[in-house]
């Protein structure tokens, strides 16, 4: 009984990860089509603000909820303005650019934090169910993923800047004939993306020893994720999340982490092969 | 007489809508077959159908006896059937003369295929343009290319979308010559929307409305035909 | 047509020899055979993406499946002709069923891109966590992070004593480079190298033609799968180790970025770029105030935003006033495309 619980808040935690690190990709690739390869560098990113913020003396919990999906935020506005807006609609070439730009911040963090791995503590502490230990930040993140979700489905739907932003990604000509600047309203979204992407760098801070290449390891479950999930933002994201974090556990406790990781890629690997129309279809079809 | 193309209660659904809908058709040896009727009746999805571009939800497509349903586009066009789409679908980055030599090589040796590639270039009066770019071509020059294609190949049956669409009034009246050439040798199926062109090639008229047949019958009985008449312009309430 | 690519291929040979030749009295010969390989690799990609349409973003995966397939066949036969041969053979037939899944399955470009990365990032933790013992092919042990060392480099066939090694083997590499060269020249004015062309540019109307795109398109991702395999093999008689790095994600974007600055739909303009830029990564490597991702990154950004065509085209069209604007740009993705034709479904 015991081991069910725990197993149980196991995969949970799987699919909250999952989800945390690619709400960020998934706004920006779902509204605006664009790949940000540098998705696994803005977590990064994310991540030392939260550690440098956390030394300078600052709350745990205001650095990695605050300073670090501010810090990402604006390097996102950033890289908005000077490389992605002259590449929209050239989807290719977006990856490209922005596969660079993940060397660059790699590159850039090498040479301010040196190739060492950092890392501050989880701030809070485990309990027992049983004989079994569970690591109480876990469940942090569990709840902090769900309360992510909502947030995310309720400024979409609920607000007059969600109707906006889906508007445009939808007919921008339209949009801009009815008064609303496409530019500003793919400016505010790729902010509010890359804010994610730090928030979800932040949160992984205390998990993760972080190395300036840390974010290779992020970006293609992220990547996957997005992808396998298809149009809607929301749905997609939690339905593939599942999947594969389900897939992945089943693999881990069974065998071992490693071979969880590698079924993570082979389950994505044949369900891309299997639904290509499923989602591309929709994506690039029903609404371009 | 045999038919060369029969479909059977064929339909093709995306999500929840019809766009095809049980259509029986045929189409007789060296026949000469418009398809007409207003944006959305379906003529184009019951086309894409036939050269195997999109997979019916349902029904069955025969082409001299074997049927062809679900087959890919390749497969289909190695059945000796040459198709034209609806915006012109050419080599861009090729010149005038690889477009359609490409098309002749498939069956034929380098050789013959020059040949055949020649002699439609000459066809389409295409010689003063052979050796340009195709990207860089005018879209009735490019229309022209495609047919070139479709020639060259030798097909017995041939599925034109709109082949006079965005062309001026002298390349209309050309297709329209080039057109019943053609039908000399293969069968033809055009689906178009100018009813002057239609008027100067037709002779049997199907009349596609809402996924479904309408009537099917010769040109002036369509062009007199109320009902005809209703789904182009509206019924009066 | 085929009379004036003949002669500029004949020319390209020419040139490339006898830059082969003065080469050793400018840089030293073990500096240079990398470059060489590099050069190989990148056309690789270069004939798959620039010529087919193809991107791959795990053309690293078949770089490092050549260069394992070696050293583990070189450590159990000993004699290096029939390893040298399965380093090409066995990324030709992983590749050949990888295209297979893909283009038979129909995925669009996104998915291509997905899937290659993902394959490669399989190869790349996998092969780091074979450090155990269990983890052996015949007598080679995988090694995990720490890599394949110790086999037998690459010897004159039959005589396993005599090793290619140094002056000769930068020789050797050389002329595979042309070798391999003047083959891909070939194949592309050969009617399959005119039909992928034209699948690059309208995969619908080639098909619609009686083509049958999968396959060849199948068949062209695996060639690029052999020829990205033998530089793997070259590699790893040039490094005498072989590691999981080769199959890392850094690997495929700097193959990536050789064939973007180099110049796509070229096959001189990748492996110019990769040497350009290998030697431009080798020359930082000796400093250590700047990071040498850091610098390519930045010329991978910089590239995509301004240098649209890659520096080949580009200097080609500023010498030949008659050339200006009659190559069409090549579409680095078919993404555009696809996507016009999808509205007009």
């Amino acid at each position: 009984m015991d081991l069910a619980v725990v197993i149980a808040i196991q995969v949970v935690y799987t699919v909250a990860l999952l989800i945390l690190i690619s709400a960020g990709l998934a706004i920006v690739f779902g509204m605006m089509r664009v790949i940000n390869l540098a998705h696994g560098e803005f977590m990064m990113v994310g991540g030392y603000a939260t550690i440098v913020a956390v030394h300078a003396g600052v709350n745990i919990y205001v650095a990695m909820l605050i300073v670090a999906p501010l810090v990402v935020g604006i390097l996102g506005l950033l890289v908005e303005r000077l490389v992605i807006r002259f590449l929209y609609g050239r989807l290719i070439d977006t990856m490209l650019a922005t596969w660079g730009l993940s060397l660059l911040l790699i590159g850039l963090a090498t040479l301010i934090f040196g190739n060492t791995t950092t890392g501050i503590s989880p701030p809070i502490a485990g309990f027992p169910i049983g004989d079994y230990q569970v690591n109480g930040y876990n469940l942090f993140i569990i709840v902090m993923t769900a309360v992510l979700v909502v947030a995310i489905y309720a400024v979409l739907s609920g607000t007059r800047w969600g109707l906006i932003a889906r508007g445009t990604m939808q007919r921008a000509d339209m949009a801009s004939a009815l008064g609303y600047s496409p530019d500003t309203v793919y400016m505010v979204t790729f902010f509010a993306g890359s804010a994610l992407t730090g928030l979800a760098g932040g949160m992984l801070a205390p998990l993760v020893g972080l190395v300036p290449t840390a974010g290779a390891n992020f970006i293609a479950k992220a990547f996957i994720t997005v992808i396998s999930g298809g149009a809607s933002v929301i749905a997609g994201l939690l339905s593939s999340a599942t999947l594969f974090g389900i897939v992945s556990e089943i693999f881990n406790f069974s065998v071992n982490s490693m071979v969880g990781e590698i079924a993570l890629l082979v389950a994505a690997v044949i369900l891309l092969r299997l639904m290509p129309q499923g989602i591309t279809g929709r994506f690039f079809k029903g609404r371009m | 007489m045999s038919s060369v193309l029969e479909t059977r209660g064929l339909a093709m659904l995306f999500g929840g809508v019809t766009a095809v809908d049980n259509v029986n058709f045929r189409l007789d040896r060296k026949e000469l077959r418009c398809l007409i009727g207003p944006n959305g009746a379906g003529k184009s999805t019951f086309f894409k159908c036939l050269t195997g571009q999109l997979k019916p939800t349902s029904g069955h497509i025969f082409i001299e006896g074997e049927e062809t349903t679900g087959w890919d586009p390749h497969w289909i066009a190695r059945l000796g059937i040459g198709v034209k789409t609806q915006v012109p679908s050419v080599m861009d980055g090729l010149s005038v003369r690889e477009n359609i030599w490409l098309s002749a090589r498939r069956t034929h040796g380098s050789e013959k295929a020059r040949h055949l590639a020649d002699d439609a270039i000459e066809r389409l009066d295409l010689g003063s343009i052979a050796k340009s770019l195709v990207g860089r071509l005018s879209h009735g020059e490019r229309q022209r290319v495609e047919l070139g294609i479709v020639i060259a190949a030798e097909p017995w049956l041939i599925l034109l979308d709109e082949p006079a669409a965005g062309m001026t009034a002298d390349e209309v009246g050309r297709m329209a010559e080039i057109i019943a050439e053609l039908n000399r040798e293969a069968a033809i199926i055009i689906v178009e929307h100018d009813m002057q062109f239609i008027r100067s090639i037709a002779r049997k008229v199907t009349v596609f409305s809402q996924g479904r047949i309408l009537v099917e019958d010769d040109v002036d009985v369509v062009m007199r035909d109320q009902r005809v008449r209703d789904v182009y312009l509206g019924k009066k309430a | 047509m085929a009379d004036s690519e003949f002669r500029h291929a004949a020319i390209v040979i020419a040139v490339a020899f006898v830059a082969m030749l003065i080469g050793p009295s400018l840089v030293d010969n073990y500096t240079l055979t990398i470059l060489i390989i590099y050069g190989m690799l990148a056309m690789s990609l270069g004939l798959i993406w620039g010529f087919g349409g193809i991107l791959c973003f795990g053309q690293a995966a078949f770089f490092g499946l050549g260069a394992y397939a070696y050293a583990v066949a070189a450590i159990n036969i000993g004699e290096s002709t029939v390893p040298f041969l399965l380093g090409i053979a066995v990324p030709f037939a992983f590749a050949f069923v990888l295209g297979a899944m893909m283009f038979y399955g129909r995925l669009s470009d996104v998915y291509l891109g997905v899937i290659t990365l993902v394959v490669t990032l399989i190869f790349f933790k996998f092969i780091n966590s074979t450090a155990g013992p269990e983890y052996v092919i015949g007598t080679a042990r995988l090694g995990g992070f720490n890599g394949v060392p110790g086999f037998q480099t690459l010897n004159v066939p039959g005589y396993s004593n005599w090793y290619i090694y140094d002056r000769s083997f930068y020789y050797f590499c050389g002329v595979a480079l042309l070798v391999v060269y003047a083959l891909v020249r070939w194949l592309l004015a050969s009617p399959f190298g005119r039909v992928a062309i034209a699948i690059r540019e309208n995969e619908t109307r080639v098909e619609l033609m009686g083509y049958d795109v999968r396959l060849r398109k199948t068949v062209l991702f695996a060639v690029g799968g052999a020829i990205a395999g033998l530089a793997g093999t070259l590699f790893a008689s040039w490094a005498e180790i072989v590691t999981p790095g080769m199959f890392s994600l850094a690997q495929s974007a700097e193959i990536i970025i050789w064939c973007i600055v180099g110049g796509l739909g070229t096959l001189t303009g990748p492996v110019i770029g990769a040497m350009i830029l290998a030697f431009l990564k080798f020359l930082l490597g000796q400093q250590t105030v700047l990071d040498s991702t850091l610098i390519l990154g930045l010329i991978l950004v910089l590239s995509v935003l301004f240098l649209p065509r890659g520096v080949v085209p580009t200097i080609g069209l500023l010498f030949s006033r008659r050339g200006l604007g009659r190559r069409k740009r090549v579409d680095r993705g078919g993404a555009r495309r696809r996507m016009r034709d999808a509205a007009n479904v």
